[in-house]
C-alpha cells in the first residue's frame, strides 16, 4: 500500500520559491490503479517526480507497504518504475538492452525465468520482432509497447505513468490501453497513472482523483467504467461532461 | 562501409583539384617556390629515405598525448558545468573569454614555463583541443532529456551508474565531432611548435626543409602532414560511425 501523508513540494526559481503541492495526501491499495485528472500546472507530474525521487518534499512522508513492511518510498529500498511522457528509452541502447536495464541496475541477474518473462512480455505486447532495434528505428506505438515491456518486467512495487500515451494517435492509443490492461490483469502492480485525457482516465483507472491547483483533491471516486469503452451510454456521458465542467472550472481559477 | 567510399571519393576529387590548381600556378607563375607537383611526387623516394615515419610517429605521439590531456581535464569539467549551475556560473568567464585567445599566441609562455622540449608543443596542443571539448561536454550534457534521469533514477541507478549509462553514451557524438575539429587544428599548429627544440616530427621536417631552400622537400612534407591530418579526420568519422550506431 502506498500512503502520503500530508507533503507539500515546491521549486525554487532565482527569487522566490512556488509551492505546487500543499498539504497532499492520497492512499493507494496493493494493486490498484489510480488516475489522477487534472489541468498543466495543478502537479500531477511533480508528484510522480516526487514518488520517483527525482524531487525532494517537505513536511510528512510517503510510506509504502510490501511484504506487511513499511518503509519510507525511497528507489534504494523499494522497485519504482517510470514510464514518462516520451517513456524515456535511452537511444544508444537496443529495445533488448532498454527493457533489461532497470534489472542491470537493481543487480538482478538474468536467469532463465527473467529471460521466459521478457519473451512472454514482449509477445503480449508485440514488440517480440525489435530487441535487436535503436529507438529511433521504432514507431511511436512501438516505443510506447517497449516501455511497458520495461515497466512489467521490473515486477515494480509501484508503477508511475505520466501522461504516456498522449503523443499517439486515436487508433494506436486505444490499442495500447488494451495491451497495457491486458498486462496490467496478470501482473497488478500499484499504479498511478496521471493524464489530461478524460477518456483516458475514464478506461484505465479502477479510481480517478481529480487536482485542481495546488494539488487540492476536488473529486475521488471508483470508476464503474475500467476498462469499458461505454461512449454511448448515458451514465458514461454524464460522468464525463462533470468531469470535464469540473475541470473547466479549476482551469478557470487558475 | 559506404560511407568509407563517399569519403574516398571526396578525397580523390579534393586531391585532383588542388593539384590542378597547383599544376596551373607552376605553369603561370613560373617560379621556383612553386615546383612542379611532377617533380615532388618523382623524388617522393627521397622522403622515405628521410626517416618520414618517425616524424608522423613523433608528430601523432604529441597529438596523442595532446588529446588524452584535454579529455582528461575536458570531460569532467564540462559534465560539472553541465550539472551544476554553480560550477558553470565560475567556470564559464573563464573558459568564454579563453575560447577565442589564438593559442598559437601563448607559445612563448608555454615556451618560458614547459621549456623547448615537448613539455611546450602538449600544452599547445591541450590549450586548442581543451575549451572545444569543455564547451561540447557541457552543452551536451544540458541537452540531456530529463526524462532519461527519471527512469534511471527511479530504477535505483547510483550517480556513477547515471554517468556510465546517460551522460557518458549522451556526450559522445558531440565529443567526437569537435575532436575531429579540433585535431585537425592541432595538426595545423605542429608547424609553429616543431619548428623548434626538436629534430623530430612533421613541422620539422617543412621548417628545416624550407631554411634549407629545398622547396621539393618542402612541398613534399606538406603533402605528408595534409595525408596524416586527412587519415585522423577520416579516422574520427569512422569511430564517430562505429560508436555512435544509434545515431
Amino acid at each position: 500500500m502506498l500512503s502520503i501523508d500530508c507533503i507539500d513540494v515546491s521549486y525554487k526559481n532565482k527569487r522566490n520559491e512556488i509551492s505546487v503541492l500543499k498539504d497532499f495526501s492520497l492512499e493507494l491499495s496493493k494493486g490498484e490503479i489510480l488516475t489522477i485528472l487534472g489541468p498543466s500546472g495543478c502537479g500531477k507530474s511533480t508528484l510522480i517526480q516526487v514518488l520517483s525521487g527525482m524531487h525532494p518534499f517537505t513536511n510528512g512522508s510517503i510510506n509504502m507497504t510490501t511484504n506487511e513492511t513499511s518503509l519510507p518510498l525511497s528507489t534504494k529500498q523499494h522497485n519504482i518504475a517510470v514510464m514518462p511522457q516520451n517513456c524515456g528509452l535511452l537511444p544508444w541502447k537496443t529495445v533488448r538492452e532498454n527493457c533489461l536495464l532497470p534489472l542491470k541496475l537493481r543487480k538482478i541477474p538474468l536467469d532463465i525465468a527473467r529471460e521466459k518473462e521478457l519473451k512472454e512480455l514482449c509477445s503480449s505486447l508485440k514488440v517480440e520482432d525489435l530487441l535487436e532495434r535503436f529507438p529511433k528505428k521504432l514507431s511511436g506505438g512501438q516505443v510506447q509497447r517497449v516501455a511497458l515491456v520495461r515497466a512489467f518486467l521490473q515486477e515494480p512495487d509501484l508503477l508511475l505513468m505520466d501522461e504516456p500515451f498522449s503523443s499517439l494517435d486515436a487508433i494506436t492509443k486505444a490499442d495500447a490501453w488494451e495491451l497495457f490492461l491486458k498486462v496490467f490483469e496478470k501482473k497488478s502492480p500499484t499504479t498511478i497513472l496521471v493524464t489530461h485525457s478524460i477518456e483516458e482516465a475514464m478506461y484505465l483507472g479502477k479510481e480517478i482523483i481529480v487536482l485542481g491547483t495546488k494539488g487540492k483533491q476536488l473529486a475521488r471516486f471508483l470508476n464503474p467504467y475500467f476498462g469499458k469503452n461505454q461512449m454511448e451510454e448515458k451514465d458514461y456521458f454524464l460522468l464525463k461532461s462533470n468531469l470535464h465542467s469540473l475541470l473547466k472550472q479549476t482551469q478557470g481559477k487558475e | 562501409m559506404k560511407k568509407l567510399l563517399q569519403q574516398l571519393y571526396l578525397f580523390i576529387q579534393g586531391f585532383l583539384l588542388i593539384h590542378l590548381f597547383w599544376y596551373f600556378c607552376y605553369l603561370f607563375l613560373k617560379t621556383t617556390v612553386i615546383p612542379s607537383p611532377i617533380l615532388v611526387y618523382q623524388n617522393f623516394s627521397k622522403v622515405v629515405e628521410s626517416q618520414i615515419f618517425l616524424h608522423i610517429l613523433y608528430s601523432l605521439k604529441r597529438i596523442a598525448v595532446g588529446v588524452f590531456l584535454s579529455l582528461l581535464v575536458g570531460i569532467p569539467l564540462g559534465i560539472l558545468m553541465g550539472y551544476s549551475k554553480k560550477a558553470n556560473k565560475i567556470l564559464y568567464p573563464l573558459v568564454y573569454f579563453s575560447y577565442p585567445i589564438p593559442k598559437t599566441a601563448l607559445l612563448p609562455i608555454a615556451m618560458l614555463l614547459w621549456g623547448m622540449r615537448d613539455g611546450s608543443k602538449i600544452v599547445i596542443i591541450f590549450l586548442i583541443i581543451v575549451f572545444q571539448v569543455i564547451i561540447a561536454v557541457r552543452d551536451s550534457v544540458k541537452n540531456i532529456d530529463s526524462s532519461l534521469y527519471l527512469v534511471t533514477i527511479s530504477a535505483g541507478a547510483s550517480k556513477i551508474e547515471i554517468v556510465r549509462h546517460v551522460t557518458l553514451p549522451a556526450i559522445l557524438p558531440e565529443l567526437l565531432t569537435s575532436l575531429r575539429v579540433s585535431i585537425g587544428t592541432a595538426v595545423s599548429v605542429l608547424f609553429f611548435v616543431e619548428g623548434y627544440g626538436t629534430r623530430y616530427g612533421m613541422g620539422y621536417y617543412i621548417v628545416d626543409a624550407w631554411s634549407r631552400i629545398d622547396y621539393i622537400g618542402m612541398y613534399q612534407g606538406i603533402i605528408i602532414i595534409s595525408i596524416v591530418g586527412f587519415i585522423l579526420f577520416a579516422s574520427m568519422d569512422l569511430l564517430a560511425e562505429k560508436l555512435c550506431v544509434w545515431k
